[in-house]
């Protein structure tokens, strides 16, 4: 890695017009389940709808698997806290369904309108993941906690947000359960056809923020030179304080820690490469608070 | 035994400029002692020098200003030979949160204790949370998680991995775990689960049952597990905290490790730091500490309550308002969401606090004034010892927390000042006073006058003038200040020991020189002040006189009437006095009653007033009727008198008018008359004479002097006088008369014309003198009633038919 270097781009009409070019984003779609990084993952995408000009939508995901399980004679279920044993019938789980559903609906009403921003409000009933990826297929981007229950971990990535990571064909903004800064923006570029994307989308959103900004330039194989001119080529009407890290290796673990040490608020990262499927991508979701901007 | 008028010279004693030889006051050395305050002085000396329990000083008598001054002079140049006391801080007791703890350091190093401990604070919020932050600590707190995660996931983990290998999933539900049957990697549906044979239902129902169970076994462990991670982590962040903390604490218990209870609770904060360590860790993005995390800091603040820092000298404080909390130090509490809460920086100091290890000085009539503040200064006296324990608290009208600050000793010489009044009163009446107030400075009023003193004062006034920085004065100005300040002392031979008049009286002058544009205080201008000092106050005293000369208060100055004599009485009002003439009129008529004083009957006349009629109603009694009973009734009476009177000055006017109704010889009513008199007809002095002369003698002046108008004085007042210069010019000129009168006897021939008269052996009057009338009339009385016998009453009106 090496120094920083800082520069201020004073905006121009002209220029400014430039950080707008590329893909619009039309739609945000945030899967609310009343968790508290689902309310995280809304919130931040209602400050993404408001600063993109998009809409947004809220999905409640009535999970089919539980209703199977509920409709089975021997159901139970063991408490989380104190590990006491109670029934789950049908009737419990379709009320925990109309109550997490207006909640759902209430919480992304308040977050929307304090945005000033359309929304709408989906429920479907299926398998989570199966559910998500077909109604996430009409949105650009998709919205949600990335901590979940998994085998009873609560420090693990939840099972969507597992299966977004593995393969899905849209952006992914990730939310952990904690409170995120809200700067700085840090952008990995590495020159690829995915970091472009990304580089775009962060294009749009200084199009209309003042954040301060950093940009990891992978220089492999391209030299940092050239990912800087292109970066500054882009950003160069952004009204924000740039600021450039660069890093040698294309090495997981060491991607993770230049990240770990700029402590983002939001880091934009094409969805393409390797590096956000490895775990070293995952740990570092889990051991820094940060929202990531997955980009495809 | 005629009485010769006193002479211009015996009116007033001027003084003499020759004695002075000086041009200015300009010229006069500085004064140093107190003039004619020996005794003061020496009193103070000893009080201040007895450093033993219970010799505090109480100064009564002279001005409260010049009291002041003296004391203060005196604590002052003795506090300069005294060490500086210790500072004083209160810090919080981390075993005892409601105790406070009073910390001491030599002079100075308290305030550099508070500076310490702020920056101690400051290094703390950095030190800590960079250790925290280092990557050392991240390592090894990430290798404590990955640890926990690890056997958590462990736990469920085996159980999950049993349920699948059971064909089994473990599923999570909005508030815990299920687990159901799986059907090509889904949960089975409730259809395909009935289509099974029901011995296949019962081993998958069973099964489900036994890793439910062993599921709840698993999950009530993990408190334990938790606990386990918790004392880790805590133990960790103990370490890590003392690795941060040990270097900056050490530092200061090295450089206080002279004062052991400054390093045991140096000891008690590095503990309770690193068992808070979590409070200096602040939230990345947080925006700096809240307040209550903020508040959480206080503790280790210090209060600094009393600091020294470049004191050379022990205090001296003065207090002028002596109240209770502003005494002992309050604790004050602010509010928070409605509650009020206090904490050991709110702990303010008193005098006491401030003056300990030195002299605190108060006036003692405020401190009587305020409540519980004389109790509270007797208690921390008796106790040699500070308690701050609000009045609030004592009375049980706060039920809000509080605390109870750790005493601090106390070592403190106590000055009360007041009047003499108060002292006796406390004296007589508090019975812990004597021991706690040992020692009396009881100042002069007045000192005595002499050529040496006259020097001393032109030397007091030099200083005076210097330090107000006023004009210079004259001889002539030095000499008629003296003059003013024997008039104001009321004695000729006296001078005024309050200062402070003659200080307010020379500024007054100085105004008036400067008016002139004079560069010099001359008589003139010390006279023009004089007289504009009582031009602002004398309204009263036009009025009464206008009064009388319009005719509306009857006041006789010429001609002659029996029993009828103009008294002299004095009218004090705001520091000004004047004299007011009163016609006294004494009737006689035959009864048994003797002389009644009709002031006391109606409750108008003070028991002083009351006592010099009945002496003269003895005197009467025992010169004209020793063997007989006095039967008369005689009535006296104030005319015009609406208010009060008291005092037994009149007494001689009373019985002069009482004898010229029992002569039936008229009285002079050009002549005023003073004086009190004795069972044997001996004149004796009075107070005011000046002001009484002057009065009557503005209102013949007014009418115009017919030169046989004048005033008697008791002889022994003669001393006393020093008239104005209009009086004396007059009687210079033979146009009023001022006579010292030693008897009744003097007295009565002056105001008749007539001889008095001798006793003979046989005890008889020569023929024709007023008393041989007045015996031959209380004769005639005494025959007259007993030839009423029984037939009259006690009043000696005869009743018909009885």
């Amino acid at each position: 890695m090496v120094g920083a270097v800082v520069k201020m781009a004073i905006p121009t009409p002209e220029s400014s017009r430039s950080l707008l070019d590329g893909p619009e984003v039309h739609r945000i779609l945030v899967a609310l389940d009343s968790s508290r990084s689902s309310l995280r993952a809304l919130g931040a995408a209602a400050e993404m709808a408001r600063t993109l000009q998009a809409e947004i939508e809220g999905l409640f995901i009535e999970d089919e698997e539980l209703v199977r399980l509920a409709a089975l004679p021997f159901s139970r279920q063991v408490g989380f806290t104190c590990g006491g044993e109670t029934s789950v019938d049908s009737d419990a789980v379709e009320r925990q369904f109309r109550l997490l559903a207006r909640q759902a609906q209430a919480a992304l009403a308040r977050a929307a309108d304090a945005a000033s921003v359309p929304w709408r409000f989906t429920v479907r009933r299926g398998l989570v993941r199966e559910t998500l990826t077909r109604v996430a297929s009409d949105s650009d981007i998709v919205s949600l906690g990335h901590h979940g229950w998994s085998g009873g971990l609560r420090r693990h990535l939840g099972s969507s947000a597992r299966g977004l990571l593995a393969g899905f064909h849209r952006s992914v903004l990730l939310l952990p359960d904690e409170q995120v800064a809200t700067s700085p923006l840090l952008l990995v570029y590495d020159g690829s056809q995915g970091a472009e994307q990304a580089l775009q989308l962060v294009a749009r959103l200084l199009a209309s923020r003042q954040v301060d900004s950093v940009v990891i330039l992978v220089s492999d194989p391209t030299p940092a030179a050239d990912l800087k001119a292109r970066v500054e080529g882009r950003l160069s009407s952004a009204q924000t304080r740039l600021r450039y890290v660069e890093v040698k290796s294309r090495d997981h673990q060491v991607l993770a820690d230049a990240v770990r040490a700029v402590r983002p608020g939001l880091c934009v990262v094409s969805a393409e490469g390797d590096w956000v499927r490895s775990d070293a991508f995952r740990q570092l979701l889990l051991d820094t608070p940060f929202a990531a901007l997955l980009v495809r | 035994m005629a009485v010769s008028p006193l002479l211009p010279e015996a009116l007033v004693r001027c003084c003499d400029t020759s004695q002075f030889e000086f041009e200015t006051t300009a010229e006069l050395p500085e004064v140093e002692e107190v003039l004619g305050q020996e005794r003061a002085v020496e009193a103070v000396r000893f009080g201040v020098g007895m450093a033993r329990e219970g010799y505090n000083m109480f100064a009564l008598g002279g001005s409260s200003r010049d009291s002041h001054a003296i004391i203060q002079s005196y604590l002052e140049k003795h506090a300069a030979g005294r060490a500086v006391p210790d500072d004083w801080c209160y810090v919080h007791n981390f075993a005892q949160p409601a105790e406070p703890v009073a910390l001491s350091f030599p002079a100075g190093r308290g305030c550099l204790f508070r500076n310490d401990m702020a920056a101690l604070l400051e290094e703390l919020q950095s030190a800590i949370p960079a250790t925290f932050e280092s990557e050392e600590y991240r390592t090894r707190k990430q290798l404590l998680d990955q640890e926990f995660q690890e056997r958590q996931e462990k736990i469920f983990n085996d159980t999950q991995v049993k349920a699948r290998e059971q064909g089994i999933a473990m599923f999570p539900t909005p508030t815990g775990f299920s687990f159901a049957p799986l059907a090509d990697d889904e949960v089975m549906k409730p259809e395909q689960f009935k289509e099974l044979p029901e011995e296949e239902r019962g081993r998958i129902e069973a099964r489900v049952q036994a890793l439910q169970q062993e599921l709840r076994q698993r999950v009530q462990a993990m408190p334990l597990l938790q606990r386990e991670f918790s004392q880790r982590l805590k133990e960790l962040n103990r370490e890590v905290t003392e690795f941060a903390v040990n270097p900056l604490l050490e530092e200061l218990r090295q450089r206080y490790a002279d004062l052991p209870a400054v390093v045991v609770y140096l000891q008690a904060l590095s503990t309770d730091v690193i068992t808070n360590a979590k409070a200096f860790l602040v939230e990345e993005g947080g925006g700096g500490l809240s307040p209550a995390e903020e508040s959480g800091f206080t503790r280790y603040q210090v209060n600094l309550l009393v600091d020294h820092t470049g004191a050379e000298n022990a205090p001296v404080v003065y207090e002028d308002l002596p109240g209770y909390a502003n005494l002992t130090g309050r604790i004050e509490h602010q509010s928070q969401f409605g509650a009020l809460s206090t904490d050991f920086t709110l702990i303010k100091p008193g005098a006491l606090h401030r003056a300990n290890g030195g002299y605190l000085v108060v006036d003692a009539g405020k401190v009587l004034l305020q409540p519980f503040a004389w109790e509270g200064l007797k208690r921390a006296l008796r106790a040699r010892e500070l308690r701050i324990e609000p009045a609030e608290q004592l009375l049980s009208l706060m039920s809000t927390v509080t605390l109870q600050p750790q005493p601090i000793p106390l070592d403190i010489k106590l000055v009360m000042i007041g009047d003499r009044r108060i002292y006796y009163l406390l004296s007589a009446y508090d019975p812990e006073f004597p021991d706690l107030v040992k020692v009396a400075v009881d100042f002069n009023d007045d000192v005595d006058r002499s050529r040496a003193t006259d020097a001393g004062y032109a030397a007091l006034i030099g200083t005076i003038a210097r330090r107000e920085g006023t004009l210079h004065l004259s001889p002539g100005g030095v000499a008629r200040m003296i003059e003013h300040a024997a008039r104001l002392s009321g004695d000729s031979e006296k001078l005024t020991s309050h200062i402070s008049r003659l200080s307010d009286l020379l500024l007054e002058a100085d105004y008036q020189a400067r008016q002139a544009a004079l560069s010099l205080i001359g008589a003139a201008e010390v006279q023009a002040a004089i007289d504009a000092q009582i031009h602002r106050q004398d309204r009263l005293q036009q009025r009464v006189q206008e009064q009388v000369l319009r005719g509306t208060v009857l006041i006789d100055t010429a001609g002659a009437r029996v029993g009828q004599i103009n008294g002299l009485s004095v009218i004090s009002l705001g520091g000004f006095s004047f004299g007011q003439p009163s016609r006294i009129t004494a009737r006689v008529r035959l009864g048994s009653r003797g002389v009644v004083d009709i002031e006391r009957e109606v409750e108008l006349g003070g028991p002083l007033h009351s006592k010099g009629v009945l002496i003269l109603a003895n005197y009467l009694g025992a010169r004209f009727a020793p063997d007989k009973p006095l039967s008369l009734s005689a009535s006296l009476v104030f005319e015009q008198s609406y208010g009060g009177v008291d005092g037994d000055s009149a007494s001689s006017a009373e019985l002069y008018a009482l004898l010229s109704a029992l002569s039936d010889l008229p009285l002079r009513q050009s002549l005023a008359v003073t004086g009190s008199v004795n069972q044997f007809g001996q004149v004796q002095a009075i107070g005011g004479v000046n002001e009484k002369i002057e009065g009557f003698f503005d209102i013949c002046s007014a009418r115009g002097l017919s030169g046989d108008q004048g005033v008697l004085i008791p002889a022994a007042n003669a001393k006393h006088l020093m008239l104005r210069q209009d009086v004396v010019d007059a009687v210079a000129a033979g146009q009023f008369q001022i006579y010292g009168i030693s008897s009744i006897d003097e007295g009565i021939e002056l105001l008749t014309g007539y001889s008095a008269g001798q006793a003979d052996e046989q005890g008889e009057f020569p023929d024709g003198s007023v008393n041989h009338r007045v015996a031959r009339r209380i004769n005639e009385l005494v025959e007259a009633r007993r030839s009423f016998g029984r037939g009259s009453s006690e009043d000696g009106n005869t009743h018909p038919g009885e």
